[in-house]
């Protein structure tokens, strides 16, 4: 089979990234391992988003990346070739792609050690009790009334989809079971898409916040439950709270293919380039995203990777159709890279974003958040100067 | 004989377009336009040549002026380079040329071009060659 793009993993970002492509008019297949497309949306609704709004946005990515072929029970296997011919093997079938996009996310891995704690049937991490409450065979019901802790910040850190998935499951196990929730966490984040909201329905549903004061909560194991002490105040005395279950946040670990992508670069959360030309990362694979994030670093690796098809060059960078731009400073804020800013144009006489080439990465953000659409990446392909070329040049 | 320049879009072309205007710019010199001097690479050069072009004329940004940084630098290096293998090869050198041109320099951008068509049309007695 031949394509132009292979997306590895069918999450969020990749349907995203491909139903992208699809739109740039590029021959696309998705290769996923597992049988169904979804990723942690199928697999763990309720992480990412509410379960029901996960499994509409599901539906949408999944119809709007359908005509790409979708490769399921396909794990991505050995990879060789270059930029332009990449040969890849999946499951039984071969693929040739001249660029591959890299969307297969991160296991999630329960570490009791990170909190100081044994192994235990009351300790869950946060996809566990996603999956829990989505199965209707999981016994939940003892659960009715009793105490569920979420901890965060400890193995993970600062980890804003965490602290939404936890935000999304507490108002689910305080709506479904009747449970108590509580939440411990260094600091509260509520600066993904739509938390402010679930914030404050969650603080109308009962949730209690403690947010410790520069000293982590400490948990010790009781007779069918555990004991907490948590400092809310800053050399105030402890609070101490007997809870049923605890749910702490997971290791994330990348989920990548046997492959060698080349020395790590330092930075290499902000590029969707990996150091291998021709291979590009995007999703949680590539940094801390929300499902909204992981939406929209889909449709920027999928601008990044056509351009390179377009290019094979990497003189990528983006540029702005003056007349379009409607000046809502999205790219001026969105820019990881500073590049943009608002700016004069003569010839349209008009004020527009405007790019600076020299700190333009091409990484695509702003192509994927642009409302007005005003934002293209752009390149001068080896076939376009030689056309000048042979059209005996410019005569403008 | 036809002679070809590529110019970079941002300061050269408009440059370029200017002098026409004025009537200065040579009628042998065709333009190509790139998004920067730094995207030209020895291949596109030697492509110009093998293709019937008595000489190509490379023009980019002012020192410090290029908006991708080091693009005309690049471009200079890759001109340099390519002159030295011209002249292995045993082609004269000086059909391949890089010039820097602000947006406002027409008249020296049409000087630096005059120059060098009548330099390789003295040079090759005005009927070009076949690389």
């Amino acid at each position: 089979m031949k394509v132009e793009v292979a997306v590895v993993g069918a999450g969020p970002s990749g349907l995203s990234c491909a139903a992208a492509l699809v739109r740039l008019g590029r021959k696309v297949a998705v290769l996923e391992a597992a049988e169904a497309t979804g990723g942690t949306l199928r697999a763990a609704p309720g992480y990412l988003a509410p379960a029901a709004e996960g499994r509409t946005r599901l539906q949408t990515l999944q119809a709007a990346a359908g005509p790409a072929a979708l490769l399921t029970g396909h794990p991505a296997g050995s990879l060789s070739g270059g930029p332009g011919a990449f040969r890849l093997e999946a499951g039984n079938r071969r693929l040739t792609a001249g660029a591959v996009v890299l969307a297969s996310g991160v296991r999630r891995r329960l570490s009791p050690a990170d909190h100081g704690l044994e192994p235990a049937y009351n300790l869950l991490g946060l996809s566990d009790m996603a999956r829990l409450l989505a199965d209707p065979q999981a016994s939940l019901g003892r659960l009715r009334g009793r105490r569920v802790a979420f901890f965060l910040d400890v193995s993970a850190p600062d980890s804003l989809r965490q602290q939404a998935a936890a935000m999304h499951l507490g108002i689910a196990v305080r709506r479904q079971l009747a449970a108590e929730v509580l939440w411990f966490g260094r600091d509260l984040k509520v600066a993904g898409d739509g938390l402010e909201a679930r914030y404050r329905e969650a603080r109308d549903l009962g949730v209690t916040f403690f947010r410790d004061a520069g000293r982590p909560p400490m948990l010790t194991a009781t007779a069918g439950g555990y004991r907490v002490w948590a400092w809310p105040e800053e050399g105030g005395e402890p609070v101490e709270v007997a809870i049923d279950l605890a749910v702490l946040d997971e290791r994330e670990e990348p989920c990548l293919p046997q492959w060698d992508l080349g020395p790590r670069r330092e930075n290499s959360r902000l590029g969707h380039r990996s150091p291998r030309p021709g291979i590009f990362v995007t999703g949680s694979l590539r940094a801390d995203l929300d499902l909204e994030g992981c939406l929209v670093d889909g449709v920027a690796a999928a601008a990044v990777a056509d351009a390179f098809l377009r290019g094979l060059d990497g003189l990528v960078r983006a540029e702005v159709d003056a007349p379009r731009c409607a000046r809502c400073l999205t790219c001026v804020r969105l820019c990881p890279h500073r590049a943009m800013a608002i700016a004069w144009y003569r010839e349209a006489d008009r004020a527009a974003a405007k790019v600076d080439k020299a700190a333009c990465r091409g990484c695509g953000v702003c192509v994927a958040a642009c409302p007005a659409l005003a934002i293209t990446l752009t390149t001068c392909p080896d076939e376009d100067i030689y056309r000048q070329l042979e059209s005996g040049g410019r005569t403008t | 004989m036809k002679l070809l320049a590529f110019v970079c879009e941002r300061s050269a072309l408009r440059a370029a377009r200017e002098a026409r205007e004025l009537g200065a710019w040579p009628e042998e010199l065709e333009l190509v336009a790139v998004p920067c001097s730094g995207r030209i690479d020895v291949l596109h050069i030697t492509g110009a040549l093998t293709r019937g072009y008595a000489g190509v004329l490379v023009v980019g940004c002012h020192e410090e002026a290029c908006e991708f940084v080091q693009g005309n630098l690049v471009a200079r290096r890759r001109v340099e380079y390519l002159r030295r293998l011209l002249e292995q090869a045993g082609v004269d050198p000086g059909r391949v040329r890089m010039e820097l041109a602000s947006p406002a320099g027409a008249p020296r951008l049409a000087r630096a071009a005059r120059e060098l068509v009548a330099e390789i049309s003295c040079r090759t007695g005005g009927k070009g060659e076949e690389a």
